[in-house]
């Protein structure tokens, strides 16, 4: 089994939990052999007797765990991935607990590709691999970029290059940025105020290689054809691709007027070079402030970019596929920039790269992590085998994936070539050098952590002495705990049911440790049910905040104290942020802190059977929930499930019918205060049909609302629209004046 | 200091005797869901307008903070009593450190008065859990609403809301509600479950006014489109609903009450569990 947290590894959507909407890492994948129905809880059963490598998400696991889907005993291993987010995510230690409980010799190992998390806080190492249940430290640096491998091509340039079209804002009013302002329009206009824009150093330099360089190396020294050719281009963001895209196959001079246009930018004249480009461009463009786009629409079709949509595909568009075009040789001078020599392999737009059989130089440009996806690279690698690779920024982790996979490759392959550009003596350079530092770093504490490190003996779990640790020995108290005189003690195994729901907060991971042993169900009434008559809803700080502003909480406790003669409201604090309420009202939220306790009280007042219970941290309301349970029954899990607001009928803590309280409560002229007096009164809605206005009156005590509540049920209701406003009948009018004049006294 | 605008309600209350000494029947806060059905049994008092506050209180720093609603010293049980419904005990985080028994008499006095009992804790030690963990099991057990402060002035803010919400309705923590009258039919007859939205639509349509659904047979009911037998019979049952329930007004009381004795008892039975 492999325990995947990242979804990135899944190559399918299936959806098994559909009642809530699962986060990106939660999606799961089923082998080929299922297909929808696989759904069902049979059929997944089965399907993990089938055996083979299956790849499960960590929640599902968990449950699955619990509920004995799985058959533990049989399974040979599990593998972690990305073993050094364990700790923060307590589902995978929660699921290798489960399993080596009642597995003692299948095998666990964990893989991490990112030395420098562990050298955060203390520890980090040894608390990661007693999580896993690993007692072994294998370490794997990686070398170091060899001479001969890499070649640095340094380029003069002393700033950072900022895209000279952007337009600036806010700070402009500073004196340093009037500097960069005036240096900045320098870069674009020169002196006789013609457009004559600074060309992108990095730009020239991937041009040369491109051009030149490449095909050299590979006539020369390969002495192969150019055809076969495949090249990657690495950069880090979306924007940086779709800007190499156009440049290369605009040429720079194209795309940077074409950028100055599309960013409305106030070009009155422009340089010679460009005249040359494209006769439709007037050779004097009107002065205007803002250039006007419809004047170029006839003359610049190509410009006719809508400016939103492109803007909207340069962000998510992750690579582009270029290729060598037919044009022929340029018979001018090698200066001149208007050249270009690549075109969009539109064939390969939506194309496996593996498919092309075509004999082109392929050129790809592409981010390190497309989209968030870590294993895009390796993919690209793979499939594309190229031999030379440009990294246009520097990245450590994209060094390492290429370095594996020059590793892999069969000695008959040839070894690709690498270049990297990068600013001489910049912060880019200092950034990537101190990168590299940090890796060299992590891995030397590594290193001497792993010749300290004490691990004890039973850290594997495959002797109980480590669950043990935490249980508390059982048969020898059970007399003492007896309280209050309860006959039923802790002869059987403490149980808490919890709602499916629950399990993406580490409480229910908590609660297993301390030996509670954990049901997962749906339930509609509550989170946690720890005995037949405690039902809790946890709560933390944002959702309490969240609820009691929308009207949730309030419905929500309605059903529990309906439903449980101890229903409890659990306010669970994070650790790490402080514990009051205080603390947590800067976030978001448009209710102040005063309005906040004001409508927490509302509620105690309403449901003064509703039991409030404030807790700092998961691992508190752990201890609390265990204390709570001595000497108390088990709840019954059926009896939960089947908890909901339609039976309550049973139990007596309501005064009325449930049922036709609530249809009374929803109707016009029906409020909170004199609902009580109606729902005593009247008896029933047969009667109340036959009531008199003024007897109406007697009940509700107002005028207003007995002529609101006896409209509403003699006569014609007919729906609001807009057709009906003008003619609405008149008993329509005298409602909405009625409710209007009503709502002042309900405040 | 400023006084709110809900100073002008409590005033107004002073002008309504009947509301002080009518039943319980039609008290408008006990019959909301969750309210516990027992009579309360304690003297009437001539004066709800104001907080009253137990002698023993005097020097508490909070009462200096109480500056939105009237309060006077009166001889009471609790700390502070708001109207005839709302019992306040007042404890200091480090007082209970030091008199950890101390909070057991008040609370053997206290028992079952009141509707609505509050446990008002001042959260003034920089460590708070222990302590506040048997706290929350007490209150869990005898029947308390535990409400934290972290300062004087909170915990007055905390007794100021009692008496200012102290008889309003909850509808500013529920769910809002349409104000169309023909919505708010809808909104009821969908309330009941297995009818939706269009069910509601199509009965309105079909049988034009509430008292003609009311009144209408099951057999009428089922025979309207889109309803079946299913879901008219369960629309007959519900809309015939007496209000009131059969058994009723017996005071319920939880199969495994406490009193504070045994939680105390229990307590020092626990033994102190391994953390992890």
């Amino acid at each position: 089994m492999i325990s995947a947290e990242d979804a990135n590894t899944c190559n399918e959507n299936r959806n098994v939990d559909i009642k809530k909407p699962m986060l990106d890492f939660e999606k799961q994948i089923f082998e080929d052999m299922f297909d929808k129905e696989a759904l069902l809880i049979l059929a997944k059963e089965q399907a993990y007797l089938e055996g083979g490598i299956q790849i499960v998400s960590t929640r599902i696991l968990v449950v699955d765990l619990l509920k004995n889907r799985v058959p533990v005993s049989h399974i040979t291993g599990i593998i972690v991935l990305r073993a050094h987010t364990v700790l923060e995510s307590c589902q995978e230690a929660f699921a290798l607990r489960l399993y080596r409980q009642k597995n003692k010799t299948g095998f666990i190992k964990a893989f991490s590709n990112s030395p420098i998390s562990f050298t955060f806080g203390y520890h980090q190492v040894e608390k990661v691999m007693r999580a896993l249940f690993v007692t072994e430290l294998f370490l794997w640096p990686r070398s170091l970029i060899h001479e001969d491998a890499v070649s640095f091509y340094a380029l003069v340039s002393k700033y950072r290059t900022p895209e000279y079209a952007q337009v600036n804002s806010g700070w402009i009013l500073l004196d340093s940025a009037e500097e960069l302002f005036k240096l900045a329009r320098g870069r674009v206009f020169n002196n006789k105020k013609e457009f004559d824009p600074e060309v992108c150093p990095k730009w020239k330099c991937l041009c040369d290689l491109l051009i030149n360089e490449i095909p050299d190396d590979v006539k020369k020294k390969r002495k192969e054809e150019l055809n076969n050719i495949k090249i990657l281009i690495l950069c880090q963001d979306n924007k940086t691709c779709s800007q190499l895209n156009q440049l290369l196959t605009m040429g720079a001079n194209k795309y940077l007027l074409y950028t100055a246009l599309r960013r409305d930018l106030a070009v009155t004249t422009i340089a010679k070079k460009y005249k040359k480009l494209k006769s439709s461009l007037p050779q004097e463009v009107k002065c205007s402030k803002k250039v006007d786009k419809k004047d170029y629409d006839e003359t610049t079709k190509e410009f006719d970019h809508c400016d939103e949509d492109y803007l909207v595909e340069e962000e998510n568009k992750s690579n582009y596929i270029l290729t060598l075009s037919q044009c022929p040789a340029q018979t001018e001078n090698d200066s001149d920039e208007d050249q270009t020599m690549f075109e969009p392999f539109s064939q390969m737009e939506k194309l496996d790269i593996t498919q092309v059989t075509v004999e082109k130089p392929i050129i790809m440009i592409q981010t390190f992590k497309e989209n968030g996806n870590h294993f895009s690279l390796e993919q690209t690698l793979e499939n594309m085998r190229p031999e030379f690779i440009i990294m246009y920024h520097s990245d450590v982790s994209a060094i390492r994936q290429i370095e594996v996979f020059e590793a892999r490759k069969k000695p008959e392959e040839v070894v690709s070539t690498v270049y990297f550009i990068i600013h001489n003596k910049t912060v880019e350079e200092q950034a990537y050098l101190t990168s590299l530092k940090r890796e060299k770093q992590a891995f030397e504490l590594l290193i001497e952590t792993k010749s300290i490190m004490v691990v004890p003996t039973y850290q594997d779990g495959k002797t109980d002495e480590y669950f043990n640790l935490n249980i508390e020995e059982k048969d020898d108290a059970v007399d003492s705990r007896k309280a209050g005189g309860q006959a039923q003690g802790q002869t059987e195994r403490p149980l808490v049911v919890v709602d499916m729901r629950e399990f993406r907060s580490e409480l229910p991971a908590l609660l297993h440790k301390r030996g509670i042993h954990i049901e997962p169900v749906t339930i509609s009434i509550g989170d946690y049910i720890l005995t037949p008559d405690i039902c809790v809803e946890r709560k933390s700080v944002s959702d309490l905040i969240g609820s009691l502003n929308s009207g949730r909480l309030f419905t929500q406790c309605t059903h529990m104290c309906r439903n449980y003669a101890r229903p409890v409201l659990l306010v669970e604090f994070d650790q790490n942020k402080p514990f009051n309420l205080q603390g947590h009202l800067v976030v978001s939220h448009d209710l102040s802190a005063a309005e906040v306790r004001q409508r927490l009280q509302l509620l105690t007042i309403h449901f003064p059977r509703l039991k409030i219970v404030w807790s700092p941290s998961p691992y508190a309301t752990a201890d609390l929930f265990h204390e709570l349970k001595q000497g108390r029954k088990n709840p019954c899990v059926n009896q939960a499930m089947a908890q909901s607001d339609e039976n309550s009928e049973e139990l007596g803590w309501e005064r009325y019918n449930t049922l036709i309280h609530d249809f009374v409560m929803k109707l016009p002229g029906v409020t909170t205060k004199n609902v009580s007096r109606i729902m005593n009164k009247g008896k029933s809605l047969d009667h109340l049909v036959t009531l008199t206005r003024e007897q109406m009156c007697g009940i509700t005590e107002n005028q207003n609302e007995a002529e609101t509540l006896y409209s509403v049920l003699h006569m014609r209701a007919k729906p609001s629209d807009a057709a009906d406003r003008d003619d609405k009948p008149s008993w329509k009018r005298k409602f909405t004046g009625k409710i209007f004049a009503h709502k002042k006294d309900k405040k | 200091m400023e006084l709110d605008d809900d100073f002008d309600e409590i005033l107004a209350q002073i002008n309504e005797p009947s509301s002080l000494t009518s039943v319980k029947l039609d008290d408008p806060t006990n019959n909301q869901p969750g309210s516990s059905t027992e009579t309360v049994i304690k003297p009437v008092s001539s004066k709800t307008h104001c907080v009253l506050v137990n002698q023993k209180q005097r020097g508490n720093p909070l009462l200096k903070y109480i500056t939105s609603v009237p309060w006077e010293y009166e001889d009471i049980v609790p700390d502070y009593e708001i109207g005839k419904t709302i019992g306040v005990l007042f404890l200091s985080l480090q007082y209970y450190n030091m008199n950890p028994d101390y909070i057991n008499n008040r609370l053997k006095e206290l028992g079952k008065k009141y509707e609505l009992r509050v446990l008002l804790v001042q959260v003034d030690l920089k460590d708070p859990h222990n302590p506040l963990k048997n706290l929350n099991r007490v209150c869990l057990l005898t029947d308390l609403t535990l409400m934290l402060a972290w300062s004087p002035e909170e915990a007055a803010k905390i007794i100021e809301n009692y008496k200012i919400f102290e008889n309003k309705p909850p509808d500013k923590i529920m769910e809002k509600i349409e104000n169309d009258p023909h919505q708010k039919i809808v909104n009821a007859l969908s309330s009941v479950k297995p009818i939706n939205k269009t069910d509601a639509l199509t009965l309105i349509t079909t049988f034009g006014t509430l008292e003609n659904i009311i009144k209408a047979s099951e057999s009428r009911l089922a025979q309207c489109p889109g309803l079946g037998v299913r879901k008219a019979q369960k629309l007959y049952r519900v809309l015939h609903e007496p209000f009131l329930k059969k058994e009723n007004l017996k005071s319920k009381d939880f199969d495994d009450d406490f009193s504070i004795e045994d939680v105390e008892k229990e307590k020092s039975e626990i033994s102190t569990v391994a953390t992890v």
